[in-house]
């Protein structure tokens, strides 16, 4: 178990010092996901009416669009070098590389959807400083980057990679979509955590669904 | 009892669609033999490497390295093989010396500062260790490629045509290793476009052909004759 815990968390350390070092997601994700903000607030009259309606559609639509651009290119790096192979004949568990990806696109995207959340506010006057919404988002991008970790290790393989992994990711994250938009209109129109609750164990729910089934199905895929 | 067996293929098979890859492929390699794998272009040797390296599963067939069956003991099977493919496997924002510490670490190797060390060292790689991979010159990345492969003292050293666009100080160093790792009484089992060089210091070499095994003998004036024979013909 040492070894398992050991060998994902060096993955993960060094996806994140390349990420440093280079910039390379954060710098193509970041400038990608304010600029849909943008989009929606030329779009909209930001009227508190309106946006209490609307605004948790674009929040989780800024949010799904940037994790998609993200997930693309968590294997990209190791297939264009080779290194996965370097991964794959390293006696190392294949689930263990799962869970090295899958903490590292989720830290990615937790990064960035803090940087967002101070961008909704200035552009939609959205508090979103509070532990309901951030328990929610928190949650909802487990879920996501379990799928997208899996997915993306599938869709690598594939010459039309960049339309493969919507197509695939998106129908099968839909749950945790719509619970995580129902539950901040929740938490924009209502006080408490009585109203969210059904949709956070919804979004639990599916989270150790999609993780336990994607560390399973990864190591078949990967291999392939 | 001393394993004499490195690597055994039993029935394998491999297609990738409808292109059959490898034919039912039974091979015996044993410890301490230097093994040359000659065929042309698609005729199925990176395969062969591939799924000898347990980075690829075969369609059928078993796979025992040192004795071990692959699909029960992988991790201890893959502990046992150093691999150097087309690829070097190298990340190239990181400097040697980082991608040799992340990759001891997947490993597990105790100690591995000091052996980090005394693979760049043998491989004449000291004063590069901090620069990024990716400033090396070809030579240089395929030498930090084999300190990758020899970290962890594997038992097995599989090339995949490691010496491929090297200059002949670089080629000199990978025939070095490769002695090295005999000598040590590891196995060595290689890929080459080059028979003339590489049956030099090779023992055996075996020739596939459109993914069947049509040779596998000893390395004498004999059958080198034959091979080359085989090799120019098919040209």
């Amino acid at each position: 178990m040492q070894y398992f815990i050991n060998s994902a968390w060096t993955i993960f350390r060094k996806d994140l010092i390349l990420e440093l070092r280079t910039r390379e997601n954060i710098g193509t994700i970041l400038p990608f996901s304010v600029v849909i903000a943008f989009i929606f607030n030329f779009t909209f009259d930001p009227s508190p009416q309106l946006m209490a309606t609307v605004g948790p559609g674009i929040i989780w639509v800024a949010f799904i669009f940037s994790g998609t651009l993200g997930m693309n290119r968590l294997f990209l790096l190791e297939r264009e070098f080779g290194t996965l192979e370097g991964l794959l004949t390293s006696p190392i568990p294949r689930e263990s590389i799962f869970i090295g990806k899958f903490l590292g696109i989720l830290c990615l995207l937790l990064v960035i959807q803090g940087i967002l959340i101070p961008v909704f506010l200035v552009l939609y006057n959205f508090n979103l400083f509070e532990i309901r919404f951030i328990t929610i988002t928190f949650c909802a991008t487990i879920g996501f980057s379990s799928v997208g970790s899996l997915f993306s290790a599938i869709a690598v393989n594939t010459k039309a990679r960049e339309i493969m992994l919507p197509v695939l990711f998106l129908p099968i994250i839909l749950p945790i979509v719509i619970a995580a938009a129902a539950a901040t209109e929740k938490i924009f129109t209502t006080d408490g955590w009585s109203n969210i609750l059904p949709w956070l164990q919804l979004i639990i729910f599916f989270d150790l669904v999609y993780l336990v089934l994607s560390s399973i199905l990864f190591t078949s895929v990967i291999e392939e | 009892m001393v394993e004499s067996t490195a690597l055994q293929l039993q029935s394998i098979s491999k297609s990738y669609g409808k292109n059959s890859a490898l034919k039912s492929i039974d091979l015996t390699i044993h410890c301490g033999q230097i093994v040359a794998l000659f065929g042309h272009n698609g005729a199925g040797k990176s395969t062969l490497l591939k799924i000898f390296s347990t980075a690829l599963k075969p369609d059928k067939g078993q796979i025992h390295i040192m004795g071990a069956d692959s699909n029960k003991y992988p991790s201890w099977c893959r502990s046992q093989i150093g691999y150097i493919g087309h690829m070097n496997y190298l990340y190239p924002d990181l400097s040697p010396i980082e991608n040799l510490t992340f990759f001891a670490r997947l490993y597990g190797i105790a100690d591995h500062k000091t052996r980090i060390l005394q693979v760049l060292e043998d491989l004449e790689l000291k004063d590069k260790s901090k620069q990024p991979v990716r400033n090396l010159s070809n030579g240089q990345q395929k030498r930090v490629a084999i300190a990758r492969a020899l970290l962890h003292q594997p038992s097995i050293l599989l090339m995949d045509e490691a010496d491929a666009g090297l200059d002949l100080y670089a080629k000199s160093v990978v025939k070095s290793i490769v002695q090295q790792v005999s000598q040590s009484g590891g196995t060595v089992f290689f890929s080459s476009h080059d028979p003339i060089d590489s049956l030099a210091y090779a023992n055996e070499f075996i020739l596939l052909e459109k993914g069947t095994l049509i040779a596998h003998r000893e390395s004498n004036p004999n059958s080198k004759a034959d091979l080359l024979k085989i090799l120019r013909t098919n040209n």
